[in-house]
């Protein structure tokens, strides 16, 4: 019956194993209890991180850990040894047994002093240092020296390298362990015991987070679009109707805004086009401005760009509402930095205040702002473009609404 | 104890099997690697827009042949793919075409299909060509263009993925390359504004064009003075400026309304009829073209001493655009004639370059109005004004 209970063990072992292989350690805080036999309750045993499968993970099962000691000695004597004894279980079934007794060792763990991951012992708080006694048992350590007095209400510590971590079921056990602390006059190990305690830890499940960025393109394009967070948000986009500020006159320009936001992974970036006629009343139209030019007053024309305008061109207003307003559209925001902003209005196109374009599949903006040549595409955060109409009339405009739907194209190349 | 065991039976046969099962489902893209430069240009962003061309560019990143290639519109760029809705209006291919041959896709003819219709290939756009055995050039852009695309109808606008791959069968089975690409739909931006009915109208003593469009803005003071001091011997005149456009369809008419030059009880006469100048007669008269300053006929004998004066209508009016005369046989559009009689129409927008009597819509123009004043050596001594009101009528 005890054979086949190990076999089960074992299969479990197996199992547990070939899955926890496949996870990624990471750091977990430490576990401590209060010894029973060292009093001033002060004594832990903190899993560090070490090095090892799965990084070293300090709690990770199996990991190759580094175990922190710490107590308190209760009673001040010459001691000559210190036993640890790693267990399933904090002390004896039967309090009255020897300390020591009925332990078993937790599964899997390695406290062995040879190759390659051989246990040893540093840190030590004591000056008259101990050394590893040679011949112990896997799951016992026997730290030795020539015995020296510690005075009571001394506090002990030092780390045991290199330990294998307990590789428990984690399924159907506790990942808990002990290792009972015994202090002994003799160098031995075994001679004249003194004090004795129980330490804790325990050994835990790591979390393997898996995430995968795929190729991604957000943009948008409408009358308004906010920042969440700093942050362009498409979700808040709103409808794409929008006005200009007045009337048409041929005494003053009249200008509206629309935004649009992008962002993209890709490599090679993006670029962003315009499409779309110009604005139109049946079988009358203001003429598209073909070729980059300041407003003018008073002459057919309807044209965009993507920065900030002030309103004013050559000291003269073309737009009287702007030039008292403070101009009207707005720079790119965020502001491109050439790293993961580099969003641009296309370079000698539409990037010019005052100046005005409207060419149906012209490229309006890019990510290919490196804080030079500009033209290097790269992939960019998201980012917020202002795009800043006008229309000129003349005074024979023929009376009406005019409109235009655009379409703004993103084209990111991976 | 027996349920402990089958499960590490379990644990066992999934794990041995684990790599069969993979290769099984991976089978396809084990081998395939990612095509490079890839992207998608879509002719319109348009949710929910038809008749839209896709073009579809990479650079292979396998020399093998390609003989099936297949575009999967997905909702996302990997795992299960979902086709966004309203792409291809569900699936309905036959309005698909290909945009002429691919470039650097081997040789042969490609063809679309149309038929396919198993595994997330029905809502595909697919290519075929089995008679292709050219290897591929990594370093050359294939480039393959759909005519007739349907946009994805998601009212928001949507981010889309088009999952790429060629294959060297005919049967989109096995994979060469592949990659991941990305378009958006996006809200159309529709822009509006209004041209009201307009009329732009301004008097002053000079009003300036602003890169060849009149400028009401820059429109001076109406105050408005001789240029000499009145004598029986020599003609004084004066000039003030006017600027007008109208989008109204049956254009404007300017009439001037006022009285003759006076001082207290004394006057000059107002030109009843349009005259020439003449010294030593009691005349004051206006017109609105340039002036020689000689008399009429002839042209020979100055009428006044400083010579020529006034100006056309800029800028001149060419039956399209621009419309703005002097009202024609008015008195007030023959040069070194003059007339004012209060309530006059002097101007209008009917030129149309023959009959100038087609009243319409025109641009901004200056008008330049001379104005003369002779008297008789025995007119009172004193300042003679008068307050002149041009109004600007459009009909709309």
């Amino acid at each position: 019956m005890i054979v086949k209970q190990k076999t089960i063990s074992f299969k479990r072992l197996v199992a547990t194993a070939l899955v926890a292989v496949t996870l990624v350690a990471q750091y977990i805080p430490i576990n401590t209890a209060n010894a029973a036999g060292f009093t001033g309750g002060y004594s832990e045993l903190e899993l560090e991180h070490g090095t090892g499968p799965g990084g070293g993970g300090g709690s990770a099962p199996g990991a190759i850990a580094d175990h922190n000691f710490a107590f308190r000695v209760p009673t001040g004597a010459d001691i000559g040894s210190i036993k640890l004894l790693y267990c399933t279980t904090a002390g004896p079934a039967n309090i009255a047994a020897a300390f020591d007794s009925d332990c078993t060792m937790p599964l899997l763990m390695d406290t062995a002093t040879d190759a390659p991951n051989a246990t040893a012992i540093a840190n030590q708080s004591e000056a008259n240092v101990f050394t590893i006694a040679g011949g112990s048992p896997n799951g016992t350590i026997i730290l030795t020296r020539t015995a020296a007095n510690i005075a009571a209400g001394t506090d002990v510590s030092f780390t045991m390298t290199n330990i294998t971590n307990p590789t428990p079921d984690l399924e159907t056990t506790s990942g808990t362990f002990f290792v009972r602390i015994i202090t002994y006059t003799g160098t031995d190990g075994a001679t004249t015991p003194i004090d004795h305690g129980t330490v804790a830890a325990s050994v835990t499940r790591q979390i393997v987070l898996t995430g995968a960025m795929p190729e991604s393109l957000v943009f948008c394009a409408g009358a308004n679009i906010d920042e969440t967070d700093n942050v362009a948000d498409c979700r808040t986009v709103t409808t794409g109707a929008i006005s200009f500020n007045q009337l048409f006159s041929p005494s003053d320009t009249a200008y509206a805004t629309s935004e649009m936001a992008a962002s993209t992974n890709a490599g090679v970036g993006y670029v962003i086009s315009v499409n779309g006629n110009t604005l139109e009343n049946g079988s009358y139209d203001i003429a598209a401005m073909a070729a980059a030019n300041h407003p003018i007053r008073g002459t057919e024309q309807f044209g965009l760009n993507l920065v900030h305008n002030t309103g004013v061109y050559n000291t003269v207003n073309y737009s009287d509402y702007a030039a008292a307003n403070g101009g009207f559209g707005v720079a790119i925001t965020d502001a491109s930095n050439a790293t993961n902003l580099k969003g641009q209005a296309a370079v000698g196109t539409y990037d010019t205040a005052e100046q005005f374009k409207f060419t149906t599949g012209d490229t309006v903006a890019n990510s290919a702002y490196d804080g030079t040549t500009n033209t290097t595409y790269g992939p960019s955060d998201a980012q917020i473009y202002t795009v800043s109409y006008i229309a000129n009339v003349t005074g024979s405009q023929p009376a009406g609404t005019y409109s235009t739907t655009l379409t703004y194209i993103c084209t990111p190349t991976f | 104890m027996s349920l402990i065991n089958r499960m590490f039976r379990v644990t066992i046969s999934v794990i041995l099997l684990a790599p069969t099962i993979c290769y099984i489902f991976l089978s396809q893209t084990a081998s395939a690697a990612t095509v490079t430069s890839r992207k998608v240009t879509i002719s319109s962003s348009q949710i929910d827009g038809a008749n839209v061309t896709y073009t579809f560019s990479f650079k292979s990143a396998t020399t093998t042949a390609v003989k099936s290639a297949s575009f999967m519109p997905c909702t996302t760029a990997s795992g299960t793919c979902t086709a966004p809705t309203g792409f291809l209006q569900g699936g309905a291919r036959s309005a698909i075409t290909l945009n002429g041959q691919p470039a650097n896709l081997g040789s042969g003819t490609w063809t679309i299909d149309t038929a396919t219709a198993t595994g997330g290939l029905d809502y595909s756009l697919l290519i075929n060509n089995s008679g292709n055995s050219t290897d591929q050039v990594t370093a050359d852009t294939v480039i393959v263009s759909f005519s007739g695309v349907h946009n994805p109808s998601n009212a928001d606008g949507m981010t889309f993925y088009m999952r790429i791959a060629t294959y060297s069968d005919a049967a989109y089975t096995n994979v060469i390359d592949s990659g991941v690409t990305a378009a958006a739909t996006v809200l159309q931006i529709i822009l509006s504004g209004t041209m009201p009915e307009s009329l732009i109208f301004c008097v002053g003593d000079d009003i300036d064009a602003v890169e060849n469009v009149p400028d009401c803005s820059t429109a001076d003071s109406g105050t408005v003075s001789f240029n000499q001091l009145f004598s029986p011997s020599d003609t004084a005149y004066a000039i003030s400026e006017m600027a007008a456009s109208t989008n109204a369809g049956t254009g404007y008419i300017i009439t001037v309304n006022g009285n003759t030059l006076e001082n207290g009880g004394y006057s000059i006469a107002a030109m009843g009829s349009t005259d020439v100048s003449k010294h030593g007669v009691s005349q004051f008269g206006l017109n609105l073209v340039a002036n020689t300053g000689m008399v009429p006929p002839a042209g020979t004998v100055p009428y006044t001493t400083y010579g020529a004066f006034g100006a056309n209508v800029s800028l001149a009016a060419n039956g399209t655009n621009y419309k703005g005369q002097p009202a024609p046989s008015s008195g007030y559009d023959v040069a070194d004639y003059f007339r004012f009689v209060s309530g006059a129409t002097v101007a209008n927008s009917a030129y149309n370059g023959t009959t100038n009597d087609v009243l319409g819509p025109t641009d901004g123009q200056i008008f330049t109005v001379s104005y003369i004043a002779n008297v008789p050596g025995s007119l009172a001594a004193g300042t003679y004004s008068t307050t002149l009101t041009y109004v600007c009528t459009p009909t709309f």
